[in-house]
């Protein structure tokens, strides 16, 4: 089971790789626009910052088990966070995403949902799409003024991370920003390479700035830019979100693969240990029978 | 990772470079090509090399690349065409398809079927919806007559 979780690892890698043209690309197209915005006051609904009244968590579990902590981290990570909203005196609504997460929240009745969604063992666009229309359909009619993203960050194969990141309000810069208030860049991007470093597997992290060109002064908007910054938002808040999908489930392989992993090599250490007091107690009883029967013959000498 | 691109080039460059992606694949990559239209929601755009910098949203259409005598078509269902200043284009798509794998006959009944549900809707969502499936069909159609 560890190889077939490795193999799937790798083909998680390829997803993010492959889908990461386009959200660098549609990055590219935000930061021009926003240049050439910036005199001009840009009233988008996805944008809107409103004082906080109730947050929506959008939860991102796993589909199955044998996979070690992980659905318990993050479960564990809602938990606190739901507790924290409410010694702020915070509303709050919970979108579950992952078979594992739904059972959870449907064995705690108090804790109210919005909707249930499954994983998959291949995100696509079209599921990363409809947890966007839930978010954005929640978010635009003030039913929630913020929207919390909670997945799990793949660090490397032993280690992975819970972490929070604030999906709406989306600054119009494509700041991505955690709880704390911390922001990272839109344009400066992580990910993760699955190569092998003297004979193992191993994760290696790499920052990605991506080139944030000259722009024309001469650039041509064929429709009004605020129209297509429109559009573009909730491309963009898509794409975020099929990458918290990606991640989340790179990091359940990953810890599948280390959980399965382990418990080969403990039953290995097992059967060995058996083995050994099997041959022992055989011996032993062979050594019995046949000082029985040189006993037996002595005596009759 | 995606290489940056050249400064702009002083003399008119002869090719477009095109990079065609989609939110899980890119399914051209600094190719280069003669042509490229683009179905912009003002209208059917074509983009030679030396083309103005633009950005433009698309809407569900047909979407050609040129090169030399060589004419490949995708149906596309939305997106942005984003034109840089040394003939490089980034088209993005939401969704993409070959025109040669969509079946004229499904496109044909689903036009019909969407035309019958607008006219007999009787709720607003119901008409929108009845309305963007007619206009997908629609510009399918067209996309496979035209």
């Amino acid at each position: 089971m560890k190889l077939v979780a490795a193999a799937k690892v790798r083909r998680a890698q390829e997803a993010v790789v492959n889908a990461r043209p386009f959200s660098e690309t549609l990055v590219e197209v935000l930061y021009s626009i926003n240049e050439q915005l910036q005199t001009e006051d840009v009233d988008v609904p996805l944008t809107n910052v409103r004082p906080v009244k109730k947050v929506a968590l959008v939860v991102v579990t796993g589909d199955r088990g044998l996979c070690g902590g992980f659905n318990n981290f993050i479960l564990k990570k809602a938990e606190a966070r739901i507790r924290e909203l409410k010694t702020l005196g915070l509303d709050y609504v919970v979108i579950s995403v992952g078979k594992k997460g739904n059972s959870y929240f449907l064995r705690r009745p108090n804790i109210p949902v919005d909707k249930f969604l499954d994983g998959s063992n291949l995100p696509t666009a079209k599921e990363a799409q409809a947890i966007a229309d839930d978010v954005f359909s929640l978010f635009v009619s003030e039913e929630v003024d913020k929207v919390e993203l909670l997945y799990t960050k793949f660090v490397s194969l032993v280690k992975s991370d819970p972490v929070i990141h604030t999906l709406l309000p989306l600054s119009p810069k494509g700041e991505i920003c955690d709880i704390n208030g911390v922001c990272v860049d839109a344009a400066e991007d992580e990910f993760f390479r699955l190569t092998t470093k003297e004979g193992k597997l191993t994760v290696e992290r790499d920052v990605i700035r991506a080139e944030t060109m000259d722009f024309s002064p001469i650039l041509q908007f064929e429709q009004d830019p605020v129209q297509i910054l429109d559009a573009l938002l909730p491309l963009y808040l898509n794409s975020q979100i099929l990458r918290a999908l990606q991640e989340s489930l790179a990091s359940e392989l990953a810890a599948r693969m280390t959980a399965m992993g382990n418990a080969t090599d403990n039953a290995s250490e097992l059967k060995k240990n058996l083995s050994r007091v099997y041959n022992r107690q055989r011996q032993a009883k062979i050594t019995g029978e046949i000082l029985e029967i040189v006993a037996g013959a002595d005596a009759l000498a | 990772f995606m290489e940056p691109r050249p400064p702009t080039p002083s003399s008119l460059p002869s090719k477009l470079t095109v990079n065609f992606v989609l939110p899980y694949a890119a399914e051209l990559s600094k190719a280069e090509v003669d042509m490229v239209i683009v179905p912009a929601t003002t209208g059917q755009m074509g983009i030679l090399p030396g083309h103005v910098p633009t950005i433009a949203e698309l809407k569900p259409g047909l979407l050609s690349v040129h090169e030399g005598n060589d004419v490949k078509k995708y149906f596309i269902s939305s997106g942005f065409a984003f034109v840089h200043s040394n003939s490089y284009a980034d088209i993005l798509a939401v969704e993409a398809v070959p025109l040669d794998r969509i079946d004229p006959a499904q496109v044909q009944k689903g036009l019909s079927e969407f035309t019958q549900k607008l006219n007999s809707a009787s709720t607003d969502l119901d008409k929108a919806e009845a309305q963007i499936g007619v206009d997908v069909h629609s510009a399918l159609n067209s996309a496979l007559t035209g």
